[in-house]
């Protein structure tokens, strides 16, 4: 429906263009001042002097990254983590979410099931017993360390389960007349009909396995095996409120002046999830359910 | 159908509760087990260490069958450019050089960097992975003397310490040595490191000074002067009002751009950890309670109000105000010996023109300011897990640290593994100690050898680097850590210089409490300092100066009342003078 250009409506597009034009900038701001950052000289990047435009351009930072070898191996693990988590954490995502989606004349034991899973997004063991269990189990210092314990999210599995259960059932019966199984019916009418619930959950999970920092900190044995996010945590968190400093840590603080280079790892760091969301951004827009059933 | 739901949740709870008793039922029928064993193993190893004691006592002596000791260890990258890339601690060379030398090699359990050491220690401790050797802090110590995990090393420091370390604790009157001492019982090497370096000097830039024909300053109000002009008489010149006078972080107590330093020039002494000071009556007082801290916060509020502090000052931590120290837009900062080595050289980098010079901090009144110290100072222990099967080994793999680090010619005895080119990490050991007093030798010897132009009279490696890069300053050299490192601790009047002078003169305040961490200050310690930095923050930058009663009365009331008695029943027995 096309609105005929009154007063009102040119004044709210107005309005609407600057907000969202003020929103917009807020969020590039930060990007562009790290990428600023990076691209100036120590020097300068120590006083604070850098704002949007890089003070005395240099590549310095980059081209010391390419070279060292932490970085790029953090971030090979990164991708593997990302690849193996995201895999896993959408199969048992999908098939925890549709059975669950069915009528409790279905499917008996339903109840018992959501409660069992519901349960788990309250009460957690700690810390402590999780580092045990994963001790015990002898997934300490693996990589299936990093995405076994979160391999279902219940969270998102509500999510999918609720989407699930909003597509009309018809479908499903038009395709039980036709003679297909359960599988088929995930398969071949479930997951098209649910891209946009599908491309949300798993850009969650993507930058979820991304951003992740904690557990490779606590259950890797060695700094060598760090996801990325572990190592430029590592790198930022340099301890500057030590109240007693010892003369080790005075040494240490010298080493802290390479701020180019923490911002030039931070930009990297950030690089590969800002590319996701165009790409998922699609599916957010088409794939709604409207007009598969007429009433 | 509600039958079904019924019988589903009974279900439920019977298995969770089933999981949770599997759990526990497994830890008690474990326990008296495993302690079992503990206890028949340390018995085992007293006597071993006891025969073997009687057969050994040469500080450096060597076994017949290798000894494998297990760590694990806080990384943090090594500071000299020379270590080769990719040196780890599991592959670092003082490991080859016990294995040559003792006969005793270390294993890690794990490596973290030095930051989440704490957080994977919990969790390794707590999960029953107790290593071998370790450093641990003041509340690790404690806890793990609480959990009597850890060795007795009376005996064993007594026989196989090696005389130079031995005298290093000397030096600071065995006081570590107490700190690191219960029931009689030796637990742990403290690290320590020599109290007076924490004494507060005033850094000032004196190229402002002069460009504004200002004296230095000798009283609070000289001071209050001196910030007001950096403020408002353009000292840099660009003619923009771009700078503060005095310097300070949110953080209000670290070694650089804290409180600390002008606090005591009203006599009042905040610090962290909790500085408690003899009272009038003999007892000791928590400082930050007193009135003399009122006052101290009101002459902050006063230069606060004046403009002459950042008006953000509560939203900067120590990195924001250090780059506006190297931007050169503070004049004026609080700080201790070193920070002519970090940061006032990367001002100096930055502005070639910048002259930071040293002076004794000021008073307010007429009576000299005191600086706060600690009896002792011991940012960490070296322990060993009481099933160890020969810690005496531990106490041969520090003496080999020292011997290397502080002994006259290393190469001799090691080889090139000493060196840095070969995988020589100076802080990648798991357990060693740094001689407490270097600051001071270093001092004395390099001045002397500086002064008859001959270096032979030096021991170390580290006195050797430091008095060539003197030279190479007073060569003429004017890059920012060249300067840094000559003005920080070789310079009279730079940082050690002067703080040497305010230690000789007595202008000391001592925080007369060493003890562990007393139960009410474990339980509500954190809560009480959260108050108190608020309350603090907020009378600077204009609360009415009535919070600070306030906080007085609360602090007493939340749990202060309690830590002062327990601190001073600690107090009873340990009295130094």
């Amino acid at each position: 429906m096309i609105h005929k250009a009154d007063w009102k409506r040119k004044i709210f597009i107005l309005c609407n263009t600057l907000f969202l034009t003020l929103v917009t900038l807020i969020s590039i701001f930060p990007i562009v001042h790290l990428l600023a950052v990076s691209l100036s000289s120590n020097v300068a990047a120590n006083a604070g002097v850098v704002k949007m435009i890089p003070v005395g351009f240099t590549l310095e930072a980059y081209k010391f990254l390419m070279e060292k070898s932490d970085f790029l191996i953090a971030f090979g693990i990164s991708l593997k983590r990302v690849a193996l988590g995201t895999t896993i954490n959408m199969v048992m995502v999908i098939l925890t979410a549709y059975p669950l989606s069915k009528e409790k004349s279905a499917f008996k034991a339903r109840t018992f099931y959501v409660w069992f899973f519901a349960f788990t997004m309250f009460f957690g063991g700690g810390l402590v017993p999780a580092y045990i269990v994963i001790q015990r189990t002898g997934l300490m210092n693996t990589l299936w360390a990093l995405v076994i314990p979160g391999a279902l999210n219940v969270w998102n599995m509500v999510m999918l389960l609720n989407f699930f259960r909003g597509i009309p059932k018809e479908l499903e019966e038009a395709a039980i007349v036709d003679g297909a199984n359960h599988f088929t019916i995930l398969w071949k009418i479930y997951l098209p009909v649910s891209k946009p619930a599908l491309a949300t959950i798993l850009l969650f999970t993507i930058v979820g396995h991304w951003n992740a920092w904690f557990d490779g900190m606590i259950y890797m044995n060695s700094p060598a095996s760090y996801p990325l996010q572990t190592y430029l945590y590592t790198l930022v968190t340099q301890n500057f409120n030590k109240k007693l400093l010892t003369m080790d840590d005075i040494e240490r603080l010298k080493n802290v002046s390479e701020k180019t280079l923490q911002i030039a790892q931070i930009f990297l760091g950030a690089l590969p999830i800002m590319l996701v969301y165009p790409f998922l951004q699609k599916y957010f827009i088409k794939g709604i359910v409207v007009g598969s059933v007429k009433e | 159908m509600k039958k079904r739901r019924v019988v589903a949740m009974i279900m439920f709870i019977l298995i969770m509760t089933s999981v949770f008793f599997a759990g526990c039922k497994k830890e008690v029928s474990n326990t008296p087990e495993e302690t079992g064993k503990t206890e028949n193993q340390s018995q085992e190893t007293e006597k071993k260490a006891e025969e073997e004691a009687k057969k050994d006592t040469d500080p450096y002596g060597k076994y017949d069958e290798q000894v494998v000791l297990t760590a694990v260890g806080g990384v943090r990258p090594p500071e000299q450019p020379e270590v080769p890339a990719g040196t780890t601690p599991e592959n670092q060379s003082f490991i080859k050089i016990c294995e040559d030398t003792l006969n005793v090699t270390i294993e890690y359990l794990w490596t973290v960097p030095d930051e989440q050491f704490e957080q994977k220690f919990k969790l390794s401790l707590a999960s029953g992975d107790v290593p071998d050797i370790m450093k641990v802090s003041q509340q690790q110590f404690d806890e793990l003397i609480e959990a009597g995990a850890l060795a007795d090393l009376t005996d064993i420091y007594e026989t196989y310490a090696i005389p130079e370390m031995k005298a290093d604790y000397e030096g600071l009157d065995n006081v570590p040595l107490k700190a690191a001492t219960r029931d009689g019982k030796l637990y742990g090497m403290p690290y320590a490191v020599d109290p007076h370096q924490e004494i507060q000097l005033l850094w000032i830039r004196a190229d402002w000074l002069k460009k504004l024909n200002l004296d230095p300053p000798k009283t609070i109000e000289d001071l209050e002067k001196i910030a007001e002009a950096f403020v408002k008489n353009d000292p840099d010149g660009n003619g923009k009002d771009d700078t503060y006078g005095l310097g300070i972080a949110k953080d209000f107590y670290s070694g650089i751009a804290s409180i600390k330093g002008f606090a005591q020039g009203f006599h009042a002494y905040p610090a962290w950890p909790e500085a408690w000071i003899k009272g009038s009556d003999g007892t000791l007082v928590f400082s930050e309670i007193q009135p003399e801290m009122k006052e101290a916060l009101l002459g902050l509020q006063n230069m606060y109000q004046k403009g002459l502090i950042d008006r953000e000052f509560a939203t900067k931590d120590l990195g924001k105000v250090v780059e506006d120290i190297v931007a050169g837009k503070i004049g004026i900062v609080y700080g201790e010996w070193w920070v002519p080595a970090w940061p006032l050289n990367l001002n100096k980098d930055n502005e070639p023109e910048a002259d930071w010079k040293c002076y004794p901090i000021v008073s307010a009144d007429d009576k000299p300011a005191l600086t706060k110290v600690n009896r002792v100072n011991v940012p960490a222990y070296n322990v060993v897990s009481k099933n160890c099967k020969n810690p005496e080994a531990a106490m041969k793999v520090m003496n080999v640290y020292w011997d290397i680090l502080f002994n006259k010619d290393p190469e001799s005895r090691y080889g090139d593994l000493v060196k840095a080119e070969n995988g020589f990490v100076n802080h990648y050991p798991p357990i060693y100690n740094y001689m407490a007093m270097t600051q001071e030798n270093n001092y004395k010897l390099i001045n002397e050898a500086l002064k008859n132009n001959d270096p032979s009279t030096l021991i170390s490696s580290e006195q050797k680097n430091i008095y060539e890069s003197s030279q190479k300053y007073l060569g003429g050299d004017q890059s920012g850590s060249s300067w840094g490192f000559y003005f920080s601790r070789i310079e009279e009047n730079g940082g050690w210089g002067t703080t040497r002078k305010v230690r000789d003169a007595g202008h000391l305040m001592y925080n007369e409490y060493f003890g562990p961490a007393t139960p009410t200050q474990v339980e509500k310690g954190s809560t009480l300092e959260k108050m108190k930095v608020e309350t603090f923050t907020r009378i600077i930058m204009g609360a009415p100066i009535e919070e600070f009663d306030k906080f007085v009365t609360d602090w007493k009331k939340l749990g202060g009342d309690d830590i002062t008695a327990e601190v001073n029943e600690w107090y009873k027995d340990n009295k130094m003078n």
